[in-house]
């Protein structure tokens, strides 16, 4: 398997707003979004970020398509690496910047709120062909027909009943088709998916993900997932990855997460979905108090105030490094092991 | 069943539009019995939030009531909430049926303490009550919903979403009312979160024989909370029965679709199936079931005339002219 994506100690720093007389670098304090964040994507095998509000989730997914500026860490696209010839681009100092057009195309984005992120003054037309006309790349004529073509690819057909519509006359379910349009059409290698089916219901959610998973296996694009929903997850990806304060705390193979969690948090999130099952009883989670806020947090292991399994060391020890059990299966913790 | 504490009859309330009207409760019937805990799932636009302003009266200025009643009943004496006054009703609304309302973090007033806004309604509907006694009544109600009574004194802004919605809970139990309607109680929280509240509201119904109307687009989430069901589509409830009879042996072909287009993260991984098409225009609703331009099952007589809501089995409701075979899951 070929790696698409890869990302090293990826970090991510929001500094709070100072205080009146207190404005100075040194006293400022900062929101942990990202923090030493690793993993790798190959091709065929995506990846889903899970995780609660407030995580990091949506701005590793950010980071990565080049929308926000890490602090630290670096970003591998294809083996060669972008890191700041993403977000500087024509401004970027002492860095290859030929390809960058190219890169850009290749990693797309779908964003979570279908009714916000799409331009309500333009066509769908107009919204689904401007990849095209900002790449400059085809024809007038070229353009209608991939616009056409694209439009059908995701169940919106005949395409010619929806190009010169615009976004409120359509559904939350058309709406997100055409996000999907407007990500696909430029056949990107990678694409960053954050809960593209969060605001949908469950009878449209379903066709949605099918979509989703249909077109970019047809276009042979490898995508990360972000959800909160780890139900959703097991139906779209190869891998998850469990994210908890800017940290990643478990990551590993779908159905092994699904069947055997490792790491404390992982186990008191599966154990509190909902099963629509009358059969199934489910306990109380395992899990103390409730989510904090990353900032400027202590050195120690970032789930520690919440562990069911703590034991002191964990207070002295840094933040504990992912360890593989599993033959790919890795967690953050210095008890389970 | 004991005696219901709201029954709600034929309920019908449509907004007038320019070019018509919409109906968004169009002849809707259940009851409710005192301590039950009752859900009410459909998808947007399916009517289900427009019931529940119905029954508390919050009315916007272009809505109204077509027909039906709903029965509100307490020590014997059976009222129609239709025809009250709006004077007569601010007796019963918060005092006999509250709400917690969808986006609670959204409906705390940021300026007010929270122990001042829960204190309000108290004051108003037991004119005298002493201070002593209001905050003897927040204090506990603090505790009951799972939050230390020392933070009554704070604002909105010093509670996480999780406390704001334990807060606007211990606000719609503060008059001790018979009916709480709970509108997408959980919906903005994270799922440990839900998972708490849920089961926190679970105890109080049972302890204190409050009946709650959880209303949701999330089966799995209320299935845990709720003694029976009610799904809606397009203004109307198409099937109603215990909680697990629609889990396990759904009759109404959307409830069954509906089963089947929801991920589990349990046993099989199923393939999920979208329902096609799209709900009808309740401006001009099809003549025949409303879901028959997306039912796989749908023959002539579905499009021709409306099936009644009819028992099919035990105290399972469904309102469907080739309802699935019940008794075969059985």
């Amino acid at each position: 398997m070929l790696e698409v994506l890869s990302i090293k100690n990826l970090t991510k720093l929001f500094p709070l707003p100072g205080r009146f007389f207190r404005t100075s670098r040194s006293t400022l304090r900062n929101v942990h979004a990202v923090d030493d964040v690793t993993f790798e994507i190959s091709d065929n095998d995506s990846l889903a970020l899970v995780g609660e509000s407030g995580c990091g989730k949506t701005t590793t997914g950010r980071l990565i398509v080049g929308l926000e500026k890490p602090s630290g860490g670096r970003i591998f696209f294809e083996g060669k690496e972008v890191t700041d010839r993403l977000t500087d681009g024509k401004h970027a100092n002492n860095v290859d910047r030929s390809d960058i057009g190219e890169i850009r195309r290749k990693i797309q984005m779908i964003f979570q709120d279908p009714y916000d992120s799409l331009n309500p003054r333009m066509t769908i037309d107009e919204i689904v062909s401007e990849p095209l006309v900002v790449n400059q790349l085809g024809t007038a004529k070229d353009r209608t027909v991939k616009v056409k073509e694209t439009l059908e690819a995701v169940g919106l057909s005949p395409a010619s009943a929806y190009t010169q519509r615009y976004p409120h006359e359509l559904s939350g379910g058309q709406r997100q088709r055409i996000a999907i349009a407007r990500a696909v059409i430029l056949n990107p290698a990678f694409i960053v998916a954050d809960e593209p089916t969060s605001m949908l219901d469950v009878s449209v959610r379903a066709g949605i993900m099918e979509l989703f998973r249909n077109l970019t296996e047809r276009i042979g694009a490898t995508y990360l997932y972000i959800t909160h929903d780890l139900a959703v997850a097991r139906y779209m990806v190869q891998r998850i990855a469990v994210m908890y304060l800017g940290k990643i705390v478990e990551i590993g193979p779908t159905e092994k997460i699904l069947a055997n969690p490792l790491h404390p948090y992982t186990k008191a999130l599966l154990q509190a979905v909902p099963v629509p099952d009358p059969e199934v009883q489910k306990g109380e989670p395992d899990i103390l108090g409730q989510i904090s806020k990353p900032i400027d947090p202590p050195d120690y292991c970032r789930f520690y105030d919440r562990c069911p399994l703590r034991i002191d060391s964990c207070a002295r020890e840094k933040h504990p490094p992912l360890r593989d059990y599993d033959n790919g299966h890795c967690a953050a913790c210095y008890v389970i092991d | 069943m004991n005696h219901p504490v709201l029954e709600v009859r034929d309920l019908k309330m449509h907004y007038t539009i320019k070019g018509g009207s919409v109906k968004a409760v169009d002849g809707v019937t259940f009851s409710l019995a005192k301590g039950e805990a009752l859900g009410v799932v459909g998808e947007s636009g399916c009517g289900k939030t427009s019931l529940a302003m119905a029954i508390l009266r919050l009315l916007t200025e272009n809505a109204s009531f077509v027909s039906g009643s709903i029965f509100f009943s307490k020590d014997g004496d059976k009222i129609d909430l239709v025809r009250l006054g709006e004077e007569e009703m601010r007796r019963y609304r918060w005092k006999e049926i509250s709400m917690i309302f969808q986006a609670a973090m959204n409906s705390l007033n940021p300026v007010y303490r929270v122990g001042d806004q829960i204190a309000e309604a108290m004051r108003t509907h037991f004119p005298g009550i002493s201070k002593e006694e209001i905050s003897d009544r927040i204090s506990y109600l603090f505790r009951l919903v799972g939050l230390d009574p020392a933070r009554v004194n704070r604002y909105p802004h010093e509670y996480s979403g999780g406390m704001k919605q334990r807060a606007i809970i211990a606000m719609a139990l503060i008059c001790n009312p018979s009916v709480v309607i709970a509108d997408e109680p959980t919906t903005a929280l994270d799922v440990i979160v839900q998972g708490r509240i849920l089961k926190r509201l679970r105890n109080i119904q049972e302890e204190s024989k409050t009946s709650i109307i959880y209303i949701s687009h999330d089966i799995a989430a209320i299935a845990q909370v709720c003694d029976r069901i009610a799904i809606m589509y397009a203004g109307k409830i198409v099937e109603l029965a215990g909680t697990a009879a629609i889990l396990k042996r759904p009759a109404h072909h959307y409830t069954s679709a509906l089963m089947a287009a929801f991920p589990s993260i349990t046993g099989q991984k199923k393939k999920l199936v979208a329902i096609e098409g799209e709900p009808p225009d309740l401006v001009n609703p099809p003549v025949g079931c409303r879901f028959a331009s997306r039912c796989g099952a749908a023959e002539k007589i579905c499009f021709e005339s409306e099936p009644e809501c009819a028992e099919i089995g035990e105290e399972h409701l469904a309102a469907c002219h080739f309802p699935l075979e019940v008794e075969i899951h059985a």
